[in-house]
């Protein structure tokens, strides 16, 4: 079982325009598995905000839809996760092209993990992170893609978004992991060694541990908003945190 | 037991911020004695008043000088915020071509520097202002210029002051050169710490809001 917080908040910067939140986010449990979706809105394409919650819907029904069948967590291989953003890049194409615009308008970034029991699948196309405890280690399971720029990135509306899906699968248990978009990369990653900054995470995980996951979730939006957190970065910030439940505390 | 505000106070990672390198190259060659270096030194003031009140900017934006001719780089790429320009004064001729090649030259050596030590860049930029024509042979530079420009390697901007060869400015840049109106450094190097503030605050997607300077109240004419 699963305890988990899912916050999305706008950035500063977008708060002084009209643009309003770009990111999408979702989390939850489907029996004993975990699903967390991430999409981060281009800044520029006008869509941006539709695109990003059409992604994030449309990768919920997919994973559901797999585990409806009655499969398995540990039957995800890297077919399924490429066929998954094919799916996501598909309805995107579909929806700008019902709304007579370029997909360029409703371009987001993708970030996928499905947790189960054993085993463990992430994707990622563009920037943003998924970190996990692995070997008692926070670490990203894969560096945020950001193409030579720092304010450049990939999408998964791009045409040639196939070479840019980066996908892991793990054959054991995964406990704990978080998930972030863009926002939050300096705050969280050490960007000389590549590496998660371990007392960022450490200390978030203390605080989801020991509490409520219905009680923790304004306290998480404040600290998304924050001071301290304002002044390092203007983005749209959202983050997802998850640990699973050890099993003495699931049996009555 | 203590109540812990939940999130309450983070550590947080410790990055180098992003960097926006900037090379200006700057035509010194005597035509620009008097009035028109007057302005210049002038303009550079405003730039880096402009880039030092920004925040992020002022941490962000780093700017090189290379003059010519003689080719001098006269300030190696140091933050916005502890630039303090050189006082230019008149040289001698007009070596486009080899000033273009070493601002190309330190613009790779700069990306090196960066990736090396895991600290992440914009797109750079390579600002060229020249009252004149090159004195030397200028068409490995411009094949560089274009070969840079299809890479994304960097941005490359030319101003031509009244004067400039704008045929063979055109031939040298990608982009379509611009005509200073008059001596208005100043308001050429305000738009360009306007950019610049714009390139460092930006995000992934999103199109870059630069001012046009050929509306009716800029800088330039096309």
């Amino acid at each position: 079982m699963w305890k988990f917080i899912c916050q999305s908040v706008e950035g500063t910067s977008h708060k002084k325009t009209t643009l309003g939140c770009q990111d999408s986010s979702f989390a939850a449990a489907h029996g004993t598995n975990l699903i967390l979706l991430v999409a981060d809105g281009a800044g520029s394409a006008s869509l941006a905000a539709d695109g990003s919650k059409l992604a994030i819907a449309t990768g919920a029904a997919l994973i559901k839809s797999f585990f409806d069948s009655g499969k398995q967590a540990q039957e995800i291989t890297s077919d399924i996760l490429r066929g998954w953003m094919s799916g996501i890049h598909a309805i995107l194409e579909h929806e700008a092209a019902a709304r007579n615009t370029s997909s360029r308008e409703m371009a987001c970034t993708m970030l996928i993990a499905v947790v189960g029991e054993s085993s463990a699948a992430f994707a990622q196309i563009g920037d943003g992170a998924i970190v996990i405890l692995d070997e008692q280690t926070y670490r990203p399971v894969f560096w945020p893609a950001t193409g030579e720029f720092h304010n450049t990135t990939y999408f998964v509306t791009e045409a040639e978004f196939e070479m840019n899906i980066q996908l892991e699968t793990f054959n054991r248990p995964i406990n704990e992991l978080a998930m972030f978009s863009d926002g939050l990369e300096m705050l969280a990653l050490n960007y000389s060694t590549k590496t998660a900054h371990a007392p960022f995470f450490a200390q978030l995980f203390r605080s989801l541990r020991a509490g409520n996951a219905e009680e923790l979730a304004e306290p998480m939006r404040q600290f998304l908003d924050s001071k301290p957190i304002n002044d390092r970065t203007d983005d749209d910030k959202t983050l997802i945190l998850a640990t699973r439940i050890p099993h003495a505390e699931t049996t009555l | 037991m203590a109540e812990q505000v939940p999130f309450g106070t983070s550590d947080f990672a410790e990055n180098p911020e992003p960097r926006c390198p900037c090379v200006l190259l700057l035509d010194t060659s005597v035509s620009m004695k008097g009035a028109p270096l007057d302005e210049l030194n002038s303009g550079l003031a405003v730039y880096r008043e402009e880039l030092a009140s920004d925040s992020l900017a002022a941490k962000r934006v780093e700017v090189a000088i290379v003059t010519f001719g003689p080719v001098q780089t006269v300030q190696d790429f140091t933050t916005a915020e502890q630039f303090n320009p050189p006082k230019l004064e008149p040289t001698g001729d007009t070596p486009m071509g080899a000033a273009i090649n070493q601002a190309v030259d330190m613009i790779t050596t700069r990306k090196q520097t960066y990736r090396s030590q895991g600290i992440a860049f914009y797109r750079p930029w390579i600002f060229l202002i020249t009252d004149g024509a090159p004195t030397d042979d200028w068409h490995s530079a411009a094949a560089r210029v274009k070969e840079g420009e299809q890479a994304k390697a960097f941005a490359f901007f030319c101003v031509g002051v009244e004067g400039a060869n704008f045929e063979i400015l055109q031939q040298l840049t990608v982009r379509e050169p611009l005509k200073l109106k008059g001596l208005k450094f100043r308001d050429l190097f305000q738009w360009l710490s306007n950019s610049q503030k714009s390139v460092s605050r930006s995000t992934p997607g999103e199109q870059v809001p630069i001012q046009n300077p050929t509306a009716p109240d800029g800088w330039a004419s096309i």
